[in-house]
Formats: C-alpha cells, structure tokens, sequence
C-alpha cells in the first residue's frame, strides 16, 4: 500500500511538470508534446485509482487524439491561404448553391449519361463550370 | 493521502487558469483550457476512490466477501468513474471546436496574437 502511495506521488509531480511545462515552453510543439505527456501520466493514474475504462479512455483522447488535434491546428495556422472576403462564407455558399443548381438540372439517368451518345450534353456541363468559376476567382488556381 | 491528489486536480486547475490569463497566443490559451479539463478529470476520479479499493469490474465477488460487503466500500464508485468519462468524451470534442475557431480566425488575420483582434475583445 505504501508503494501504491509513493507511485501515487510520483506520477502527480510529474503531471504537475507537464503542466509547468505547457505553461513555460515558448515552442508551441514541445508545448504540445507536454500535453501528450499529461494524458499518458494521466492514464497511469486512473490505472492506480482502479479506474481502468476511464484510463482506456485517456489513452486513446488525452495522449493521441488531442496532441494531433494540436498539431493540426498549429501547422494550419502557419499555412497561408488566400483571403476571400469575410471569412470566406459568402464565396463558400455561393459555391455550394451553384453545385446545388448544376446537380439539380442534371438528369442522372444511366442510359443518357454515355459521352459519346451525347457530346454536346457534356459540352454544356463544361461551360457552365466556368461560368459558376466567375463568381469566385482564383479559388481553383494555387 | 487522497488529499494529495485534491491539493494536486487544485493546483493543476490554477495552472490552467493562468495560462488562459497570462498568455496571448491563442493555442496556448486552449492549452489552458486542456488542462483544466485535465484537473476536472483527476479530481472526479480521486473522488470515487476509496482507501484500498479495486476497479469496479466484477464478475463474482472475491473469496469471503459478500456483494453487501462490496458495495459498502471495496470498489471504486463507479458513478463518478462515469462522469469521468463523459467529461473526456466531451472535452475532446469542446477542444476540437476551440481549436477550429481558432484556426479560422488565425488564418483569417493572419496572426496568433488575441491581443491585435480587435473584435473578438470583450
């Protein structure tokens, strides 16, 4: 018992660095690598409480769903990505209703969509997916 | 001695909340947010903790116990083991919608800083 207290201990000094670590690490990964090691020290702890579900639970969110989660969104924030407007919601919902309309007047029967039955009906899809790229330039060109 | 881990889920929660304070960079601060579901998480389960108990998984009671005996104090408290677990599965989700906004709002401004945006001020 005496032994299951000092583990107890240990693994609390060491969720406390962690924690000590997130707060001071000017390196946002190293920061994030901190966390990871919260959730794993984490686990461990449930283990000793007589928690085992709650650990199996941890291990998979706490040690690697929310460090990637982290790092996703750190190497998001560091990609440039072209500004489009006001957060860009008016050009994505201009898309999404010009695809809407163009999946609506197509007609999806399987005996009319041969291309070489009917050439001039795939002619016409093709100017209207330029005429709907008006609306939003330069979002297909890098 | 479960104390320790109280004074601990306490202090951990302090760190949160001054990292959520003090700092300005936006993923530092649902950093801070993390760890104090973290010191959610390490308070709920020191709490279903009672001196010497096992896990609550139980197929038959061990030898010279009663399943009286049992449930008067030699297992964990699964009650609160379950609101653990709600907590993590909702923390996990709670942060991903953090950090979205927080990508969508630093690509948008093109910096980290919650001190030069100006509208999400309070």
């Amino acid at each position: 018992m005496a032994g299951l207290w000092a583990l107890d201990c240990l693994v609390l000094a060491g969720i406390l660095a962690c924690g000590v670590l997130v707060v001071r690490l000017k390196n946002l990964n190293g920061a994030t690598m901190a966390l990871s090691g919260i959730g794993t020290l984490m686990t461990l702890m449930f283990v000793l409480l007589g928690a085992p579900d709650d650990a199996h639970a941890e291990v998979v969110v706490g040690a690697i769903t929310l460090p990637v989660l982290f790092l996703l969104a750190i190497g998001k924030t560091r990609t440039d990505v072209r500004d489009v407007g006001d957060l860009g919601e008016v050009a994505t919902g201009l898309t999404i209703a010009v695809f809407a309309v163009l999946s609506m007047r197509h007609d999806w029967a399987p005996d009319e969509a041969d291309p070489v039955a009917q050439p001039d009906r795939y002619q016409d899809r093709g100017q209207e997916g330029q005429s709907q790229n008006r609306d939003c330039p330069d979002r297909r060109r890098p | 001695m479960i104390t320790v881990n109280y004074l601990a889920a306490a202090a951990l929660m302090c760190l949160g909340m001054y990292t959520v304070l003090s700092r300005r960079n936006l993923i530092k601060i649902v950093m801070g947010l993390s760890l104090m579901e973290s010191s959610t998480y390490l308070l709920l389960v020191s709490l279903a903790y009672r001196g010497g108990s096992t896990a609550p998984v139980l197929l038959d009671p061990p030898n010279g116990v009663t399943m009286q005996q049992l449930a008067s104090g030699n297992v964990a408290d699964p009650v609160l083991q379950n609101f653990c677990l709600t907590a993590i599965v909702i923390g996990v989700a709670a942060t991903a919608v953090f950090l979205a906004a927080v990508v969508r709002l630093a690509q948008h401004r093109r910096s980290l800083d919650s001190d030069t945006d100006r509208e999400v001020r309070g």
